[in-house]
């Protein structure tokens, strides 16, 4: 069941891929010539793995494609999005399972590097601890505006505009949210 | 892009860095929106002394390095990692291998002499070189060179290519630095290319950027002291005085290396090695480093 319905994820996004091309998560525009990329890497961000006793380097993929968004580089032109307020279209309709993984991994939500909550390893302090999260009783729409774009509420803040920045889709935040409702 | 929206230059905008979020001017007839991490003051003439964080008394000296400080889990931060570091730091490591091999290196390209000329030392005696000299902005070549971007251009006046970032570029950088040892580093940010350089990477460290909107600053000024992921965030003062490094993953590091995986770390995609900015950042972090002694070989997790 499990494998048939990953086949089926598989070919739909096979389909996705033409329509998709217009407003690509990977969309390269505005791309700086000296990001360091690699076109016959599955993922083109690449990295400099330094070979012991080589004179050059070999160049390694990233586990998250990063060319979306704005680098260092001085050619780089590219603005970011404005914090962006958004009504919440409920009710939460996500899986806690995916929410977990996305929440601990690191080239999706990586939430826990900055927050603790129970049972997982290497957790941060940068921000509050999430483990009771869900018994404080904050509404949801409060918590999908953090997740999306907490700038709204706190200016400077270092929380991720998730939503906002196209780093997690609509889905993910949803999953995210299943899986911060178990937090108790 | 509305009301609030204003066009400042680049200069304009390190000045209006401590109010974080504006829209800043990208070319002559374009504006778009960034933010920024509230800058530091970290003055003209900085000296690694000056570090922010109030742990510089624990780490100026890492021959006196506070054991027990070095042995806390909530206090070892303080110490700035200072413990990998020669000569608290006595094992034996991969850093060490790479000095032999740097070494080896050297000796095969400096036959006539040529190389150690080339990277600018006098009668062949490396002395200080890697504490005084570098980074600097070349006249010759018109532009910030490190000093693995020098072994690249001086190998390759030898025939022989050696990458900077590469193993063996980063191996001959670790011996010349072992040539600086116990030297402290001086670098002149007050006037001329390397004032503007100096100028220029602050505003890239505190530029927010990636899919994760974090600034080199969001990690290293704020929230120093702090976890992430399990590793406790530290001063970005006297930092750039113990490169390359050797990475207990088993990985020599040059530097702007390093900068790639900070990139990769916290989502931003990472620039070609010798890249303006991350050439401005290292100008910038070397001078938030003057006046501490060069240590090499080094160790960091």
């Amino acid at each position: 069941m499990m494998r048939s319905a990953l086949f089926l994820a598989g070919g739909l996004t096979m389909l996705a891929v033409p329509f998709a091309v217009a407003d690509s998560p990977n969309s390269t525009a505005g791309l700086p010539g000296n990001a360091l990329i690699d076109e016959s890497l599955d993922v083109k961000t690449a990295w400099p793995y330094p070979t012991e006793g080589a004179g050059t380097y070999e160049l390694r993929a990233h586990g998250r494609d990063l060319r979306q968004w704005l680098s260092l580089s001085y050619e780089d032109r590219r603005g970011i999005p404005e914090p962006t307020e958004v009504a919440f279209e409920g009710p939460v309709n996500g899986d806690p399972e995916r929410g977990k993984e996305i929440f601990t991994t690191t080239a999706e939500g990586n939430c826990v590097a900055c927050h603790y909550v129970e049972g997982v390893a290497q957790t941060g302090t940068v921000g509050p601890s999430l483990a009771d999260y869900a018994a404080r009783g904050m509404p949801d729409e409060y918590t999908y505006q953090m997740l999306y774009d907490a700038r709204v509420f706190y200016e400077g803040t270092l929380m991720p505009p998730f939503g906002a920045f196209n780093n997690l889709t609509e889905q993910e935040i949803h999953d995210v949210m299943a899986y911060m409702a178990t937090l108790k | 892009m509305k009301q609030k929206q204003i066009a400042v230059t680049g200069a304009a905008a390190l000045a209006l860095a401590l109010s974080g979020a504006w829209i800043v001017q990208a070319t002559a007839d374009e504006t778009v929106y960034r933010e920024y991490q509230p800058m530091l003051d970290y003055g003209d003439d900085p000296h690694v002394s000056d570090d922010h964080t109030g742990t510089y008394k624990y780490w100026k000296d890492r021959a006196a390095l506070d054991a027990a400080m070095v042995a806390s889990q909530s206090d070892q931060w303080k110490t700035n990692w200072k413990f990998m570091d020669p000569p608290f730091d006595q094992s034996l490591h991969g850093g060490h291998l790479a000095e032999d091999r740097g070494a080896f290196l050297f000796a095969e390209l400096n036959d006539n002499g040529a190389f150690a000329a080339c990277l600018g030392a006098e009668d062949g005696d490396l002395t200080g070189l890697r504490a005084t000299q570098y980074p600097q902005f070349n006249e010759e070549l018109g532009r910030i060179m490190n000093l693995e971007m020098m072994i690249e251009h001086c190998a390759a006046e030898q025939g022989k290519t050696l990458k900077h970032g590469s193993y063996d570029n980063s191996a001959i950088s670790v011996y010349v630095a072992t040539h600086s040892n116990g030297m402290p580093i001086e670098i002149d940010v007050t006037e001329g290319e390397l004032k503007k350089a100096y100028k220029r990477g602050q505003e890239r460290f505190h530029l927010r950027t990636g899919r994760m909107n974090l600034a080199c600053a969001s990690c290293h000024t704020t929230t120093a002291g702090e976890r992430l992921r399990g590793q406790a965030l530290t001063t970005h003062y006297g930092d750039a005085a113990h490169w390359p490094t050797y990475r207990t993953k088993d990985e020599l590091q040059s530097l702007q290396v390093r900068f790639t995986e900070c990139n990769r770390n916290s989502g931003t995609q990472p620039l070609q090695l010798g890249a303006d900015a991350y050439n401005d950042i290292e100008v910038f972090l070397n001078a938030l480093s003057s006046g501490y002694e060069v240590a090499v070989p080094s160790a960091r997790d």
